[in-house]
């Protein structure tokens, strides 16, 4: 029979600790690996820069103070990039009443991010899509996701996720004068 | 070019074109650990922003930014600095001391004499920063009493004034300043059973709704079922379910298993703790969800 080992406080104490810092390290890490593209991921949908790193800084922001208890989860990642769009487009709705009054009452002012776009007419009709169907657009052509995740992401199902990207695309071949040769799955 | 060449070779393209975020004031601090008061940031926009946010803006520890539309600086703090006191809504009893370390920065050192953690006397400090007229406490570390140090990187807590010498946080304690009348209305005498047991519905911090049903299987045992349209490590719906007991007017459930509703058995929070809020039929989890009775 082996002699029983001793453990004393001051042997565990260590343990908690760095516990501890191994979490708060496995913050660090995924907060420097997704911010970026979390905060690029929103723009599409907001399209606006400062208010693109507020949510993802707020969503961020979420994920940290249940760091605790979402640490453990397979797919933190997803977690705060589902937080961060349902906020981009709640925020882009608003963005829409906004302009709307803007136009009604003359002040109405154009984006300007300090940046130049590669490809400004897609960007101006991705502008007038409703924010789901942004949403949707940038998770499955970017980011290259599985439908059934970009559903998750957005909260809706798949086959209404298909629906929204299909109307989504022969609304910008509409306005970019270009053809919808065939259906994506 | 068909039309989804056209958007994916489009977005691409101005996703490598977009500027990448900035980093901050406070991104920097907080990894230093919170020891020096910020730095000024490295770009234009960073040191605009640290102008007009010094306090104000500075959130949740690592993640937040500036914008340079923020709005102007609050001035922080004589409102929250001091010591204050309080009853917690287990009925412990609390003390907490409030100091500014530096333009903007604060330090808070709170004692409880019982805490769920500890089952014990316990102390938790934290450093603080102004935000939208709140002073917000993050990266609370709790130390025991009996040498135990809980494992709990990333609580945080808000307090916001509510009268005058009055503060309450987010888990609906009032503080009172030292010296101060006792708060009103007076502390409430410790929840039993019932202001536990039945049905509730909350929404968590990702917008998914849940569920939860606590019912009494024996004296003083309960047992609890929650029910999450969407967690993370399910990717879809699931089912909490663990065992609890009332300790000074909290319940702590414990063994806590998540199964997906797929019948996969995924990791989920070990345990959860819920105390009552007082005047209110609603509770406070240990991870700041807010649970109101089900209609």
């Amino acid at each position: 029979m082996s002699e029983p080992v001793e453990i004393s406080m001051t042997d565990v104490l260590p343990m908690f600790s760095r516990h501890a810092q191994r979490r708060e390290d496995q913050f660090h890490e995924l907060f420097a690996a997704a911010y970026p593209q979390v905060v690029r991921t929103v723009w599409f949908v907001v399209h606006d820069r400062g208010m693109a790193e507020e949510i993802a800084q707020d969503a961020f922001t979420e994920l940290y103070r249940d760091w605790s208890r979402l640490h453990s989860f397979d797919r933190p990642d997803l977690w705060v990039r589902r937080v961060a769009i349902r906020r981009a487009q709640r925020e882009a709705r608003r963005q829409v009443r906004r302009v709307v009054l803007e136009r009604a009452t003359g002040t109405l002012r154009p984006v300007d991010d300090g940046f130049s776009l590669p490809d400004p007419d897609l960007i101006a009709a991705i502008r007038t899509l409703p924010p789901k169907q942004r949403a949707i657009l940038v998770l499955f052509y970017l980011e290259d996701r599985p439908m059934s995740e970009v559903a998750e992401l957005v909260g809706c199902s798949a086959s209404t996720g298909f629906v929204q990207l299909h109307q989504a695309r022969r609304r910008l071949a509409a306005l970019l004068g270009e053809e919808v040769d065939s259906d994506v799955h | 070019m068909s039309i989804d060449e056209r958007i994916r070779e489009g977005l691409r393209m101005t996703n490598t074109q977009l500027p990448p975020p900035e980093t901050t004031r406070a991104v920097d601090w907080i990894s230093s650990g919170g020891s020096a008061p910020p730095r000024r940031g490295r770009s234009l926009a960073v040191a605009a922003a640290a102008v007009l946010v010094a306090g104000a803006a500075l959130a949740v520890g690592q993640v937040l930014a500036s914008r340079p539309d923020a709005p102007p600086v609050q001035q922080p703090a004589p409102l929250f600095v001091g010591s204050w006191w309080s009853t917690d809504s287990d009925g412990s009893s609390q003390t907490m001391t409030v100091r500014e370390v530096s333009a903007g920065v604060f330090e808070m050192e709170l004692r409880d004499d019982f805490s769920s953690p500890c089952s014990g006397p316990s102390t938790d400090t934290g450093p603080g920063l102004m935000r939208g007229g709140m002073l917000f406490v993050y990266r609370i570390e709790t130390v025991c009493q009996d040498g135990k140090t809980p494992a709990n990187p990333g609580t945080a807590l808000n307090f916001k004034v509510v009268g005058p010498d009055t503060i309450r946080d987010d888990n609906g304690v009032i503080w009172s300043r030292e010296g101060s009348s006792p708060p009103s209305p007076a502390p409430s005498r410790q929840p039993g059973a019932s202001a536990f047991v039945g049905s509730w519905t909350s929404e968590d911090a990702d917008g998914s709704s849940q569920t939860m049903t606590i019912r009494e299987v024996s004296a003083g045992g309960f047992e609890m079922v929650l029910r999450d349209d969407f967690t993370g490590p399910c990717s879809g719906p699931s089912t909490d379910s663990g065992t609890g007991a009332l300790r000074r007017g909290v319940l702590l459930v414990r063994d806590i298993e998540t199964v997906c509703a797929d019948g996969d058995v995924a990791r989920g929070a070990p345990s959860l703790s819920f105390a009552h809020l007082p005047g209110t039929d609603t509770l406070r989890d240990n991870i700041a969800v807010t649970w109101s009775r089900a209609e």
